[in-house]
């Protein structure tokens, strides 16, 4: 069961927390806002993703299973705006 | 039929061809098929479109949309009762000797995808809706935030039908008994004549030409992002127009929770078409890889811009041969002056089809004699740049535009003219996008921000030496210049050099794609990417000397004007940002000052990653 890490950017204010619980995968951009690396996680550092999770004040990192590669699903590719 | 059309918006100046054919219908395997008999003013009326193309397919009498169950592919449904049958295939007769079919199959086979720049596969979008098993909703996206396109409102405008049949026959398919059929706002024309046609297909008192699903019009906002798929849920469901955070996907849970097929509009019209000749008709046009034909939006440096039904496949010299090859800025007709309210107040459209694009001998292989584009814009605001050299032997589809790293989008091709600064119009189009920001996320706020002063930085000649450059000699912009200026910095890449600040640039554009909940960000680092790699001498020689000639004349590119009444938006603190039209809804709080990154927060970072490996 491989577990990845994703963050919900409209939700995320770059409190920071998770970049400080879980340096591993999650750096800062220029603006404090996190730059997740989306492999899965190695299993050791699954508590932790938990844990940064948990401390988000916005409840924007998340963490789960089968959040990972992009399948080109009905939705995946719906990102573009201009009238899909 | 031809009511007055309201006087912002001057769409329709189809000059009437010296000869033109009566109104043949599509079924030949020949262009027009959208397009066919549209015409000069006004809508085209029901009974011209029944005329034309026939009426829908009729259901099949043993068969209800709840309880359809067509043939499929391998004769059965699968297992949990969601196959082909209950509701991912409706069964109508076909008018063509094969019986009952399956819309989504049809489509499948037809590999239709979506008109709307994402491309995805209609076949398969349907059929993710069908399989939710609920009661569905159809939304038509006629929306149109890309400013320099015009197919949308153009068939919303003058064939409504095509549309609301496509509509009327997907929500068959998926289970929905509700079409919500959304305009832009800024399109009152477009908006007025779907009216219109929804009025005349309720009073025709036969269901096979009206179809069963109530329709609605719904007038949305503006903005480059007011159409993307979620927004636009989002919009219906009474929040603002803006993206919201995926999953649940719109497919399962859309306007007011139920399974939501959004589709463009065109994407309809195709459908409509395809549900009455077959994936087969479909198939004769076109290529394997991007079959059939579709709308694409010329605009620009050419003598006719406006809306043109090709081949995918088919030759971009002779698309802009029919639109009557490169023009300087005064000789265009209708010369795009800019758009007015998002409307498209002033270029000029034209409704007959690029006619079988191989025979036009005197273009094929060859840019026409007027001039050569300086570069082509593909796919819109967020699509990319190709610089004019490039262009021979282009072809418009994906397939052929992926050498170039270019798709077709939403069939936007802008042309710039020989005479135009293509690093100004970047930078003019950055920072309009950059305001197009939905202002939800912070790397798309904070990033396209600073991609759009680091392109400006980059023209007004800041880029070199950290100072204003030392602007032109009387010679203007000799060869030897950009040689010189090329030459000596390149190499070095010392800080104030103009690869650093458009490493810069590059740096920026690969942090914010993907990080945005929209495609928005996206959109706008491929855009920059592209003309970085398009124009590089440009970008060294803007660098290094400042404005040019070229930059005085910048504008080519069609925008919208700022709606007159500008309303601010207030949330207590003022907006965040100064942009020309702001978007994001008064209730939400705006974005926090970016904190400023501690270096202890990294240090205790790294200590703890290290104590973590040290207690392995």
């Amino acid at each position: 069961m491989s577990y990845r890490v994703r963050v919900n950017p409209i939700a995320c204010e770059a409190h920071g927390m998770c970049a400080e619980l879980l340096p591993e995968a999650i750096a800062l951009d220029d603006w404090g806002y996190p730059i997740i690396d989306g492999r899965p996680l190695p299993p050791e550092l699954v508590d932790h993703a938990r844990r940064a999770a948990q401390a988000c004040p916005t409840f924007a990192l998340l963490v789960g299973s089968g959040m990972g590669a992009k399948r080109r699903s009905p939705g995946s590719a719906e990102r573009k705006p201009g009238g899909s | 039929m031809t009511q007055a059309i309201d006087s912002e918006e001057t769409l329709i100046l189809l000059d009437p061809p010296a000869e033109r054919e009566p109104a043949q219908s599509p079924a030949q395997g020949t262009l027009p098929r959208l397009l066919v008999g549209i015409p000069a003013h006004g809508a085209m009326s029901l009974r011209e479109h029944l005329q034309i193309h026939g009426p829908m397919p009729v259901e099949s009498r043993r068969r209800g949309w709840r309880a359809g169950r067509a043939r499929s592919r391998n004769g059965q449904g699968n297992g949990q009762g969601h196959g082909d049958g209950d509701r991912g295939g409706y069964g109508y007769r076909d008018g063509h000797g094969r019986g009952e079919v399956s819309l989504i199959e049809d489509l499948e086979h037809a590999g239709l995808r979506g008109q709307g720049g994402a491309g995805f596969p209609t076949g398969a979008k349907l059929r993710a809706v069908a399989e939710q098993g609920k009661r569905a909703v159809v939304v038509v996206n006629a929306a149109e935030g890309e400013p320099a396109s015009l197919k949308d409102r153009t068939l919303m405008q003058a064939l409504p039908h095509l549309v609301l049949d496509g509509a009327q026959l997907a929500a068959r398919a998926v289970g929905a008994k509700e079409v919500i059929v959304c305009v832009c706002e800024s399109a009152p024309a477009s908006a007025q004549y779907a009216a219109q046609a929804v009025a005349e297909r309720e009073t025709a008192s036969a269901r096979r030409v009206s179809g069963e699903a109530s329709v609605q019009l719904a007038s949305v906002p503006g903005g480059y992002v007011a159409g993307q798929e979620t927004a636009l849920v989002n919009y219906l469901n009474g929040g603002p127009a803006l993206p919201t955070f995926t999953p649940p996907m719109v497919f399962q849970q859309g306007v007011r929770r139920r399974p939501t097929l959004v589709c463009n509009a065109e994407t309809f019209a195709h459908l409509a078409l395809i549900a009455r000749h077959g994936p087969d008709w479909f198939r004769e046009l076109g290529m394997p890889s991007q079959p059939g034909s579709t709308l694409v939006t010329l605009a620009g440096a050419v003598r006719h811009p406006g809306v043109y039904e090709i081949e995918h496949g088919s030759a971009l010299s002779s698309l802009i041969d029919a639109a009557g090859g490169i023009a300087a800025a005064g000789a265009r007709k209708g010369a795009s002056r800019g758009l007015a309210n998002g409307a498209a107040a002033d270029l000029a459209w034209n409704g007959p089809a690029v006619e079988d694009p191989a025979a036009n001998s005197h273009a094929v292989g060859d840019i026409a004699a007027g001039g050569e584009p300086r570069a082509l814009l593909v796919g819109g605001y967020g699509g990319s740049w190709i610089d004019g050299r490039m262009l021979r032997g282009v072809a418009l589809s994906d397939e052929h535009l992926a050498p170039h790293d270019a798709t077709l989008g939403a069939g936007v091709v802008c042309v710039l003219s020989p005479e135009a600064c293509p690093v100004a119009e970047v930078a003019r189009l950055t920072r309009w996008m950059a305001g197009q920001s939905a202002g939800q996320c912070g790397p798309c706020v904070h990033g396209l921000d600073a991609i759009a002063s680091a392109v400006e930085q980059i023209v007004a000649g800041h880029g070199a030496e950290g100072r204003d450059a030392g602007g032109r000699g009387a010679g203007g912009r000799g060869a030897e210049e950009r040689g010189a200026g090329r030459g000596g910095h390149e190499s070095s890449a010392s800080p104030a050099s103009p690869a650093h600040a458009v490493g810069e640039v590059e740096r920026l554009a690969t942090l914010v794609n993907r990080r945005g909940a929209c495609g928005h960000p996206d959109g706008v680092a491929r855009m920059v990417a592209s003309a970085l790699q398009a124009f590089g001498p440009e970008w060294a020689d803007h660098a290094m000397h400042g404005p040019c000639e070229g930059c005085e004349r910048v504008g080519e590119l069609p925008l919208p004007t700022p709606p007159r009444a500008a309303a601010p938006v207030s949330s207590g603190r003022g907006p965040r940002y100064s942009r020309e039209t702001t978007r994001r809804s008064a209730t939400r709080q705006p974005l926090r000052q970016p904190i400023p990154r501690k270096a202890t927060q990294h240090e205790s970072g790294a200590r703890r990653a290290a104590s973590r490996r040290g207690t392995r």
